[in-house]
């Protein structure tokens, strides 16, 4: 039996090991798009990751410049509009002021109405109030307004004191600061942004591709940039999609028409690649390349609405790669590092159309899709060195102070 | 090597994470009365017994891989995959007679 049985497992074991089968042709293509997919899909939750915790820290500053500043959220812009109950003859206390963002328009807090064809007596009191309640809130209104209602104010001057003064106080306020602090609601403002930056080209590792060996081995623009740290790639190398995170700061002016921002951006690439290191052994490299980069933008916007916005952003980006890390592993699966930094910053031009979204009144989210082209000189072989022309897709949270 | 190596650790740990060897019966001589004609073996093709070890039931086939296609013994691949080697060995034989019996059926065909 035991014979029997091991002349059986003897006859399976031959006929396994003579069977042979050609795979199909696109069977490691198919096997290195899964695996591609699957680090698609880590590098976008590590880009979430980025993005949310650039948006915290950019909150936190926001929320800690508004309690520096003592503005309450639901006060941060004061605006005292007077209706026709004014021509009416009717004078309109505001007690308070809410709900007036740097978009919104809205107007509450109207309360009390007060004839101004009373006695003198009582129209002098009212009108003293009615002076101090308007003043009040003015100076309460800090923020983008107050200097358009500060000129109002010192125009109109402060004694007014009887019914007839408040009532052309409240008419001139009316007629020429209302319309001015309304528009001056799209006006100028600080803007704080933190965004996450997702770029289209990452693996192409095509271009310029000369693989000739050993020595005198060449690639992307055939310059010796890749022999940094003794380190000479011999096979195509695939790069990672570039990931960055910026926080930004952008003042508006003109009506909010037109803005400057710059900031701090951070961008990591990495890119596998088999090497020869210092000439002496073979190893397969994994290089992650850290950047600091210090952007430049101009933005015109063209269509403005209440809560959607588009624009056109121009600018520039100064970069240094401040540091080269690689793993190298060669082909006794030993592995060492080496770290490094590169000399020179590169420069980058952008072009891109926005689309901010603002839920809040004082925060939006924005959509930028852009094209840079990368000035390289001195950085590390990397996706943007391979393809200095990159589409990039910046997404972020926009904070308006 | 390092190749298969790597596969056939991935698969047992897929298959130790997923407890598929949870069937620990005591040791059965489950075949003795299982027998395979010598013609049944001889004109077997190397693709069809491929073909019925894949279909074989995971637990059996695992254990069948490994004893008689990778040569290993019940005691290291009791070790492997976190089994007692009485479970590996009754494995084995349900293996044997499923796949003879399967290869029975086809040459009867």
């Amino acid at each position: 039996m035991m014979t029997e049985d091991n002349e059986f497992e003897k006859k399976i074991r031959e006929l396994v090991g003579s069977y042979t089968e050609t795979p199909d042709e696109d069977f490691w293509d198919t096997i290195e798009k899964g695996i591609r997919a699957k680090n698609r899909i880590a590098l976008v939750k590590k880009f979430s990751i980025i993005c949310s915790a650039a948006a915290v820290v950019v909150a936190g500053l926001f929320f800690a410049f508004r309690s520096v500043n003592n503005l309450p959220l639901n006060q941060s812009s004061a605006i005292v509009r007077l209706d026709d109950n004014v021509k009416n003859g009717n004078v309109i206390m505001a007690d308070a002021v809410s709900d007036v963002s740097a978009v919104n328009t809205n107007v509450s807090a109207v309360t009390k109405d007060v004839d101004v064809n009373d006695g003198a007596d009582d129209g002098a009191d009212v009108g003293a109030s009615v002076s101090a309640s308007v003043k009040t809130d003015i100076a309460a209104g800090a923020g983008v307004e107050s200097d358009a209602v500060d000129s109002c104010r010192k125009t109109v001057g402060q004694e007014s004191l009887n019914t007839e003064d408040v009532y052309k106080y409240n008419l001139y306020m009316a007629e020429n600061c209302s319309e001015s602090s309304s528009a001056k609601v799209h006006g100028g403002g600080i803007v704080l942004s933190a965004s996450g930056n997702l770029s289209v080209f990452g693996a192409s590792a095509e271009k310029g591709y000369q693989g000739s060996g050993i020595p005198g081995f060449s690639y992307g623009d055939g310059k010796d940039v890749s022999r940094f740290q003794g380190i000479s790639p011999v096979s195509k190398p695939t790069h990672s999609i570039p990931v960055s995170a910026a926080i930004e700061v952008g003042y508006s002016f003109l009506d909010d028409m037109l803005a400057v921002g710059t900031g701090v951006s951070y961008t990591y690439m990495s890119s596998r690649y088999e090497a020869v290191v210092d000439n002496s052994f073979q190893a397969d490299v994994f290089q992650s390349v850290h950047y600091i980069g210090v952007p430049l933008l101009f933005t015109y916007n063209f269509v403005r609405t209440d809560h959607f916005f588009v624009y056109a952003t121009l600018g520039g980006s100064v970069e240094k790669a401040v540091k080269v890390s690689y793993s190298l592993k060669d082909l006794s699966n030993s592995v060492s590092y080496r770290n490094g930094n590169f000399p020179g910053v590169d420069c980058s031009a952008v072009l891109g159309v926005g689309f901010e979204y603002r839920f809040l009144k004082y925060m939006g989210v924005y959509l930028n899709p852009r094209v840079s082209w990368y000035f390289i000189e001195k950085s590390p072989y990397s996706a943007i060195r391979e393809n200095p022309f990159q589409v990039s897709f910046q997404l972020g949270l926009r904070f308006h102070l | 090597g390092w190749l298969r190596k790597i596969f056939v650790n991935t698969s047992l740990m897929k298959i130790r994470k997923r407890d598929l060897l949870k069937d620990s019966g005591d040791i059965n001589d489950y075949c003795s009365e299982c027998r395979i004609s010598e013609n049944a073996l001889n004109t077997l093709y190397g693709k069809d017994l491929v073909r019925l070890i894949s279909s074989m039931p995971v637990g059996f086939r695992t254990i069948f891989n490994l004893y008689v296609i990778e040569g290993y013994s019940h005691q290291e691949i009791a070790q492997m995959l976190g089994i007692n080697e009485g479970t590996s060995r009754s494995q084995l034989n349900r293996a044997k007679a499923w796949l003879k019996e399967r290869i029975e059926k086809l040459n009867m065909r």
